[in-house]
């Protein structure tokens, strides 16, 4: 555990030390907001009604500047390090020394994630609420918001780890990397709310593990949701993704021991 | 004259010697080119979904929209295919590669021009082509040589101002540490926000993106006159005439700036 | 060209027919300091703060048509610096620098022309493609002629033994094959002056030794003259008569392999095989010291601002049984090194 912990610190530190790059990311993700923001205010003028598929201009708005917040704790475009790692021939080291090879990735995407969260998501949110009016939850929904950004992250990490394992068997993982990766950013939710998309594409959306990642918790604090149940999906993918993700390591690690890499 | 011709002709041997060592890798090209219309597809299905909602943004159709995103979608893959040198400028100059450039009777701009052949950027000019064919064909446009003349031009010019943009990232690293993501702003960010009509944005910032960066002559300006649009309310609709020239005077004052900035490394070396 | 610089009297001795000369050449940097903290970094983006660093600090020399020099010095001595501003890539803060009658910073271009090249830790050969590809590029980006290319391309084909791997693409060259294509490649417009930084790092020694004599082929046979920086002084040894060593920024030798040894290799080592009888037992000898032993082979450091050799010998003849012996030169690598770290003084 104890392992887990240092290495998911490494992380945190690390990014920590890139204190031009924190910066420079929160002036992008804000100017995404800025825009976004703008595209919102441009087609809620041309509509009568107040609220939208459930959105008031105002949550959506906060939409635009949450799913900036939400993206770089999620890590939405996979990060590439673990794939890196099984196309360099290194993978192979990391499988025989003594801890759990998706513990410690996950610690690293943890720590990671911990980073963003604090740096990245939070001033660029703090962005939004000064310029913006970006809403902030009822006190009493944080801790269903924090937990479902908890889900969040782990889901979002099994996502791309099981994308990133795929490595092992196409040894070029550019085609299958930028694949997952669009879909995660087109059915999270992060691109255009769920609740826009025409019912079958929405239905679609509702069935695949994406919108655990932005979709329910930007829901839990827009305060669309505010019932534990809504964490459901969130459990189950967390569960189901976890057991996936063991059974691909295994055979990864067995193909290696049997084809040596 | 005689130089700029025989840049030109250098950089097109230079570039096509790139296109022969990429097609070893004919499988891993073409599926990198795929990705790439993908990942930017993905990106106008979500203007698509955004009209699902909502009838119109501001005035502006779907189709309308798709125009503006077709027209910035082109310029800016065939841009991006010429200028991947200058978006990795800093590590060229981490890893010495632009000394080895300055040891060569050949201009700088040409070399790092034709240094690195990104073709997975196909994908996304042929996802612009896409969309622009469906813009234009859901669209009663009454074409005449002037529009189709007006278009060709402002397609010119968004290759011009985007380029510029990519070598004025590229020379600001000499003076400062690495600004990639700064630069992306401008470049992708540039792209995004062009998709939209500029009118939907503060006035300060639709400014800075005509008189600064002029990124309102890539799309927006002359699309009003293409598209019958009535723009903003304090311009003539007559500047959408003008991509070209502020094309050529932004892209040559970044080739000033350019040859400023080489100056600066070499006397400095940083 | 500034004329000023032909017309003065040159104060230092020229050597045959310079080619290139450098006269109180000094090239000084602002150093950023970057500041601590986010805000530090965010201050250093506005306000800079900077610190004036002197890289290199008044050299003067000259290289002589066709001559083989080495030129060296310790990490950040101010080498590499001098390098670019006479390959005109870096600009002089201040003194001269004239390439064949060219300032090559302000003909940049031009000088690119008559001289050659190679950076032994990154290739200028492109990367995906065969060796003879790269060439021909070459061949434009330089306007060489159609006959020209042909004879030099022949030439080096023959002297750098490049024709079993010439229509191999690059990565797949062996390092050494490598830079035998980077030297062909430096050399197809006949420049007058081939640089060569590093041209053995990473090599094995028998492609080393190749190499080496590939080097003083195209110095004899070609007539180009060559600017040789190196860390490996076996380098220096084999191939230069000459030598100019940097250091924190200064030239602080310029002159013959030879001399050097005279002058810096005060000390010899003197090796002596004893007869047996004097097994274990360490020789004292007055002005020597003993260094090593093995069995009966001893060997004795001297100065020979000290002790003559002979003198030396003499003493321990008279005091033990000598089967055989002979006197070791100082190696220059050792000699550079201590000249680096004690300065010319020692």
């Amino acid at each position: 555990m104890r392992l887990y912990y240092e290495v998911g610190r490494k992380a945190f530190q690390r990014s920590l030390a890139y204190k031009l790059a924190t910066l420079t990311g929160i002036i992008v993700n804000s100017f995404f907001g800025y825009i976004h923001s703008y595209i919102f205010v441009a087609v809620y003028s041309t509509v009568l009604v107040s609220t939208v598929a459930g959105f008031s201009l105002a949550q959506a708005i906060s939409y635009a500047w949450l799913t900036q917040a939400l993206i770089t704790i999620t890590q939405i475009w996979f990060d590439q390090e673990i794939s890196k790692t099984i196309v360099s021939g290194d993978a192979v080291s990391d499988f025989s020394k003594p801890f759990d090879y998706q513990t410690f990735w996950f610690s690293k995407f943890a720590g990671n994630s911990f980073y963003a969260c604090i740096f990245r998501a939070a001033p660029t949110y703090l962005v939004g609420f000064l310029l913006f009016g970006a809403q902030l939850p009822h006190l009493s929904t944080w801790p269903l918001f924090l937990m479902s950004l908890l889900l969040s992250v782990i889901v979002s990490f099994l996502i791309g780890y099981i994308f990133n394992l795929t490595t092992f068997w196409t040894l070029n993982p550019t085609g299958m990397l930028t694949l997952g990766a669009t879909l995660q950013m087109f059915f999270s939710g992060f691109i255009v709310p769920i609740a826009y998309m025409p019912d079958w594409l929405g239905w679609l959306a509702n069935v695949l593990p994406f919108q655990a990642v932005i979709s329910i918790p930007m829901q839990v604090w827009l305060g669309q949701r505010q019932s534990w149940d809504v964490l459901l999906p969130q459990l189950l993918w967390s569960i189901v993704l976890w057991g996936a993700a063991r059974w691909l390591t295994g055979r990864a690690m067995r193909k290696i021991t049997i084809q040596g890499g | 004259m005689t130089r700029v011709w025989e840049g030109t002709a250098l950089y097109f041997r230079l570039v096509n010697a790139q296109l022969r060592g990429k097609l070893q890798y004919k499988a891993n090209t073409l599926i990198q080119i795929a990705s790439h219309f993908m990942v930017t597809f993905v990106d106008f299905a979500g203007i698509a979904v955004l009209f699902n909602r909502f009838p119109t943004l501001q005035g502006w159709s779907l189709n309308e929209i798709a125009f503006l995103y077709g027209v910035a979608s082109i310029s800016f893959s065939l841009a991006m295919l010429l200028v991947r040198g200058f978006e990795t400028f800093d590590r060229y100059i981490q890893k010495g590669e632009l000394d080895r450039v300055l040891t060569r009777p050949l201009s700088p701009f040409v070399q790092i021009m034709a240094a690195e052949l990104p073709l997975h950027r196909l994908g996304r000019l042929g996802q612009g082509l896409l969309v622009l064919i469906f813009a234009i064909a859901g669209l009663k446009v009454q074409w005449d040589v002037a529009k189709i003349l007006l278009l060709l031009m402002t397609l010119l010019a968004g290759i011009l101002i985007f380029v510029a943009l990519f070598t004025l990232g590229a020379v600001s690293t000499i003076w400062t540490v690495s600004t990639a993501e700064l630069t992306n702003i401008f470049t992708n960010g540039g792209a995004y926000l062009t998709s939209f009509p500029l009118s939907i944005y503060q006035e300060w910032f639709r400014d800075f993106f005509i008189f600064v960066v002029p990124l309102a002559f890539i799309n927006y300006l002359p699309t009003l006159i293409i598209l019958d649009k009535s723009g903003l309310a304090d311009w003539p609709l007559w500047v959408g005439w003008l991509p070209l020239p502020v094309g050529v005077v932004f892209m040559g004052l970044s080739l000033w700036i350019w040859e400023y900035g080489l100056k600066k490394y070499q006397s400095t070396g940083s | 060209m500034q004329p000023q610089i032909t017309n003065e009297k040159p104060s230092f001795i020229p050597a045959a027919e310079p080619i290139i000369r450098v006269r109180e050449l000094t090239k000084s940097f602002k150093v950023n300091q970057r500041r601590k903290g986010l805000l530090g970094t965010f201050a250093s983006l506005v306000v800079s703060n900077y610190k004036t660093v002197e890289a290199v600090k008044g050299i003067s020399f000259e290289v002589g048509r066709g001559e083989l020099l080495g030129y060296v010095g310790p990490n950040g001595a101010g080498k590499s610096t001098s390098i670019k501003m006479l390959t005109g890539i870096l600009t002089p803060s201040q003194g001269e620098v004239l390439v064949n009658g060219l300032n090559p910073s302000q003909n940049r271009r031009d000088n690119a022309r008559q001289i050659g090249v190679v950076f032994g830790q990154r290739t200028q050969l492109w990367w995906d493609l065969p060796l003879l590809d790269s060439f021909e590029l070459l061949r434009h980006i330089y306007k060489i002629s159609s006959e020209q290319y042909q004879r030099n391309l022949k030439i080096f084909r023959e002297l750098l033994e490049l024709d079993s791997f010439i229509h191999t693409p690059v990565r797949q060259l062996s390092l050494g094959q490598r830079m035998r294509g980077d030297i062909a490649a430096a050399l197809l417009h006949n420049p007058a002056i081939l640089y060569l930084d590093e041209p053995t790092i990473g090599l094995d020694v028998v492609a080393k030794e190749r190499l080496r004599g590939f080097i003083r082929a195209i110095n004899r046979e070609q007539g180009v003259t060559v600017l040789l920086t190196t860390h490996d002084m076996s380098d220096i040894e084999q191939l230069c008569r000459r030598l100019i060593i940097i250091d924190k920024g200064s030239l602080i030798y310029d002159g013959g392999l030879d001399e050097i040894r005279q002058r810096y290799g005060k000390y010899r080592t003197l090796v002596v095989d004893l007869e047996s009888g004097y097994d274990d037992e360490p020789l004292t000898i007055a002005d020597a010291i003993q260094v090593r032993a093995e069995g009966l082979r001893r060997w004795l450091q001297f100065n020979r601002d000290d002790i003559s050799a002979a003198t030396l010998i003499g003493r321990v003849a008279a005091r033990y049984n000598l089967q055989d012996l002979s006197i070791e030169e100082p190696e220059i690598e050792a000699i550079i090194r201590r000249i680096y770290e004690e300065g010319v003084a020692a």
